[in-house]
């Protein structure tokens, strides 16, 4: 992903952001190759998702975004996945319980896959996530 | 008794994991504390009396331009360089060798580093009485390092055809009691660099002690804010910039730069190597545009040259790069602050019924319990309200 196709991307992923709570997961498992335009837009994803009280999750990501993450620090930043499914769960994780009712959702533990270290405890990544 | 050695790089060895490159570049002619291990083992030939040394390499074009400086240095009395007949071209040499008089001719296939007394191996061989000698690890891997006899042109040739695989049965064996490192991997090359480091092996850094374990090349320059934890490498011209740490084993080769406030812990930075500001170098070996992370076992090539680049190994062209990047960078930073400036001054401050709380607005008391109700860790009329979905 370099600057120009990081662009259109956002173009395209704008109308998600700015709606209410935006809950996004980027499927990252088609990105071979990402720059630091890339990573850029990742972030402003990231900082907008915030401002209208969402989150942003990337899921599969490839070990050639995942060392371009770790070189840039960005890595740190995001929960990553190891698949998509995992991800969009994820976000029904830490719904209260008196809405768990509502939207019930098989018990999972999830694991980052990058940048284990990041997260104090190892498995217990989703608690410190949240 | 005359001696000649055949020094082979980038051989096409059969059987084995792919040739030891990065980037197409040999890891024998990739620098390690300094200088290249061609150039070590060429230092080391020369002190055991061997003075005519003759190369033959494959003539990779992405690799030459990298290696040149390397081979020249080593002062190899003859190269060759060779396509895809890189075996026919070894068994020429060797025949060249054979018709000037040499009576013993010394192959080595530097792939792998092998630290050896070759007058021991030499003595071994002419002791043994045998046409051939093959020198092995203590685990009986062959380690590409042979002593033949020039008139046994036979020999030699079998040798060549299989790729350094098959040599005749009476071919005597040689244990390697020293340091060996195969080089198979980014992961093999940077052990090298961190057991020199240590002192584990005979690879010493090239430059001055400035502080137990701390070795500095010369004309290095470090920032004064730049941090450097022992063991570490700085090589000659190398540039690290402010608010850098370089840490962990480090090795910093010659002519690279580390931008401000980038951490490289447990890695290698390349020779001409520019890696940009604000960054993490974590357990990877970074150059030639490309990372090989070490914990991820995989080989990612940068574009973008913000993160990664190359610096021209012509200082003049390096000097001119850097004045040109002065230039843009001034004018574009001059702008900058003086639209801040303007954008500072049209900022109008808020009207003070803005600015301030209202001050008609009752704030409830939230300490005060409401009426008929126990107060427990929050007061009773403290509430919660939080929207999720549409629901």
């Amino acid at each position: 992903m370099n600057l120009k196709q990081a662009r259109n991307f956002l173009k395209e992923v704008e109308p998600f952001l700015s709606s209410d709570r935006p809950q996004l997961v980027f499927d990252m498992s088609q990105v071979r190759h990402i720059d630091a335009g890339g990573v850029d837009v990742l972030l402003q994803c990231m900082r907008e998702a915030i401002k209208h009280d969402g989150d942003l999750k990337l899921a599969s990501v490839s070990p050639q975004a995942a060392v371009v993450l770790e070189l840039t620090r960005t890595g740190r930043l995001f929960e990553i996945y190891d698949n998509s499914t995992q991800a969009v769960k994820s976000f029904s994780s830490f719904l209260p319980n008196a809405l768990k009712h509502y939207y019930p959702h098989p018990a999972h533990h999830v694991t980052p896959i990058i940048n284990p270290e990041a997260f104090v405890g190892g498995s217990d990544s989703a608690d410190v996530a949240a | 008794m005359e001696l000649k050695a055949l020094i082979l790089v980038g051989a096409p060895v059969a059987n084995r994991v792919p040739v030891e490159v990065m980037a197409g570049v040999p890891f024998a002619c990739v620098d390690v504390l300094g200088t290249t291990v061609l150039e070590r083992i060429a230092q080391q030939l020369k002190a055991a009396g061997i003075k005519r040394l003759a190369l033959i390499r494959s003539a990779d074009p992405e690799a030459r331009s990298h290696t040149e400086s390397s081979i020249h240095k080593a002062g190899f009395d003859s190269i060759a360089e060779t396509g895809e007949n890189f075996w026919q071209s070894a068994e020429e040499a060797f025949e060249q060798f054979r018709r000037s008089g040499t009576d013993l001719v010394l192959i080595l296939n530097v792939g792998p580093y092998v630290e050896l007394d070759y007058e021991e191996v030499i003595q071994h061989h002419i002791n043994k009485r045998c046409r051939m000698t093959s020198v092995v690890a203590a685990d009986g891997e062959a380690l590409g390092t042979f002593v033949v006899d020039a008139s046994r042109r036979g020999d030699a040739t079998t040798l060549f055809r299989s790729g350094l695989q098959k040599v005749r049965d009476d071919c005597e064996r040689f244990v390697a009691k020293g340091y060996v490192n195969l080089l198979h991997s980014a992961s093999d090359f940077r052990r090298l660099a961190i057991d020199g480091l240590l002192e584990r092996n005979a690879v010493r850094p090239i430059g001055k002690e400035v502080k137990p374990g701390i070795w500095v090349g010369h004309g290095a320059q470090i920032h004064r804010k730049a941090r450097i934890l022992a063991p570490a490498f700085i090589g000659a011209r190398s540039k690290i910039r402010a608010a850098s740490l370089i840490t962990r084993n480090s090795v910093i080769e010659h002519d690279a730069e580390v931008d401000c406030g980038t951490v490289v812990e447990n890695s290698t930075i390349l020779p001409y190597t520019y890696v940009g500001a604000g960054l993490d170098v974590m357990h990877s070996v970074v150059g030639f545009r490309r990372i090989s992370h070490l914990v991820r076992e995989v080989d990612v090539e940068i574009h973008d040259e913000k993160l990664v680049g190359v610096s021209p190994a012509n200082t003049l062209f390096r000097t001119l790069g850097s004045t040109a990047a002065f230039f843009v960078v001034l004018p574009r930073r001059v702008l900058r602050d003086l639209w801040a400036q303007v954008c500072k001054v049209r900022r109008v401050p808020l009207p003070e019924s803005q600015a301030a709380p209202a001050k008609d607005l009752a704030v409830p008391d939230v300490n005060e319990p409401a009426s008929g109700q126990e107060v427990g860790e929050f007061p009773a009329n403290f509430a919660v309200v939080r929207r999720y979905g549409e629901h």
